[in-house]
């Protein structure tokens, strides 16, 4: 009698440690948390400092249309132009992410195709400009910031975080615009202006 | 009636207050001096519940069931004891919202033409395009790979469906290129909360084709892998079947 209570009591110890270990196991950070990059937050038409390079914001433009040099896109939301150089501090680094975040940080809208990211290598301390075009609902685009780095895996790495001082005047214009935007060829080199 | 034992059913139960012993009063030595001893009646619930803890400590295998019984019944409230679901999957009409997790998806009409438009590339005589019209909302928080949409509909009955290089494949891996309606661009990603027209684009070899389709469309768990802990959209499953008219694309 007493060793089968003795097996029960085991058992139901068993259960409980499975329990306890599932519960602290939900209960403590996860490892997106652990991992996340590190955030260096900017302002349009300042550089940012990252580990691998200076990344700055020029200029913002939204539309409904826009024109690229391959094709013309319309979106549901608005077209976000964001005018970007990267001076690189080492070898082989471009744009590899970017995307625009919602002021409340809930939503990420990255481009509609990778090519939105294309954009020439050049060599260290060579400065790059390029349009990156990204889609988003109008009702997300005021306070939103630009995500940008040269890492396509920004865990425990540094990534810009630049505020695109998009008002709602800006986007009322926008969504009442009939002429579309025109984006440009990337640009390597080339001074302040 | 004997002490411990339940009164008869429809046993007269004196009432208390009436200068009748209480129920629950005590068996008492002879009070009348009849001989015959004032007896309370016996307390139910106690009783039961006396039996019932012998019972389930009788051995140590009765308390887990005893917990399992008691919880089948309790689920009953809850709606523990409802049928199952039948494994039929659910019909809905054109036009309306589907959610398939991520997206909501509505499928309107289909159309078939040698050449939709100039931006359509050519095909080979006897070939044709089948797109199937539509929207599409992704209710995530960031931007999806538009595979996740292109893997979760499956079309049921597109006869001699070929692939882009013009292949015959089975009717069950005959995949859509996504594309906007409004710009006839190829969507390769999809942004959250963004209602896109669409197109979904499929190739036939067949000269007949039926006057509907029938797409099943699936949604995705959002959870973690099992390995490396990495979330993804995960274990498609059909949730339900959308039928689509299809005619020849109306010449401009």
């Amino acid at each position: 009698m007493n060793r089968r209570w003795g097996r029960l009591a085991r058992a139901g110890f068993v259960v409980l440690a499975l329990v306890a270990g599932k519960e602290l196991a939900t209960a403590l950070p996860d490892q997106d948390v652990s991992l996340r990059p590190f955030e260096v937050a900017g302002e349009l038409g300042t550089p940012v400092e990252l580990r691998t390079g200076t990344v700055e914001v020029r200029e913002v433009q939204l539309n409904q249309t826009v024109i690229t040099p391959t094709a013309g896109y319309r979106t549901p939301g608005l077209w976000v132009a964001v005018s970007t150089r990267l001076t690189p501090a080492q070898e082989k680094e471009t744009f590899a992410y970017a995307a625009v975040r919602s002021e409340d940080g809930r939503r990420v809208w990255e481009g509609r195709t990778r090519s939105s990211l294309s954009c020439p290598t050049p060599p260290p301390g060579v400065p790059v400009t390029c349009d990156l075009l990204f889609e988003v609902p109008p009702e997300a685009l005021v306070g939103a910031d630009l995500l940008v780095s040269t890492e396509a895996d920004q865990r425990h790495d540094s990534l810009a975080v630049i505020d695109l001082a998009i008002t709602a005047e800006q986007v009322e214009r926008a969504q009442a615009q009939d002429e579309p935007v025109e984006t440009r060829e990337a640009l390597v080199g080339g001074g302040d202006d | 009636m004997t002490p411990g034992e339940a009164p008869a059913a429809g046993a007269e139960q004196p009432a208390v207050g009436e200068g009748q012993p209480a129920a629950a009063a005590p068996l008492a030595a002879d009070p009348g001096g009849d001989g015959s001893a004032t007896r309370r009646p016996p307390r139910v619930a106690g009783e039961a519940t006396s039996r019932a803890r012998t019972w389930v400590t009788a051995t140590p295998y009765r308390l887990p069931l005893a917990v399992a019984m008691v919880g089948l019944v309790l689920s009953a409230p809850f709606g523990g004891w409802r049928p199952a679901e039948s494994g039929a999957v659910p019909v809905t009409a054109a036009d309306e919202v589907v959610e398939a997790a991520p997206f909501e998806i509505t499928l309107e009409r289909a159309y078939f033409s040698p050449r939709p438009s100039e931006s359509f590339p050519a095909l080979d005589p006897g070939q044709q395009y089948v797109v199937v019209l539509g929207t599409l909302t992704s209710r995530h928080d960031a931007t999806v790979d538009a595979t996740y949409l292109t893997r979760a509909v499956a079309i049921e009955d597109l006869p001699e469906p070929i692939d882009l290089l013009g292949n015959p494949v089975e009717v069950a891996d005959a995949r859509p290129e996504l594309y906007s309606a409004q710009d006839s661009t190829s969507v390769l990603r999809v942004g959250p909360d963004l209602t896109y027209d669409i197109g979904l684009v499929y190739r036939t070899a067949a000269d007949e084709l039926p006057e509907e389709l029938t797409l099943a469309l699936s949604g995705y768990t959002w959870r973690p892998d099992a390995f490396t802990g990495e979330h993804d959209w995960r274990d498609p499953a059909v949730v339900s079947e959308v039928v689509v008219p299809l005619a020849r694309q109306e010449q401009p």
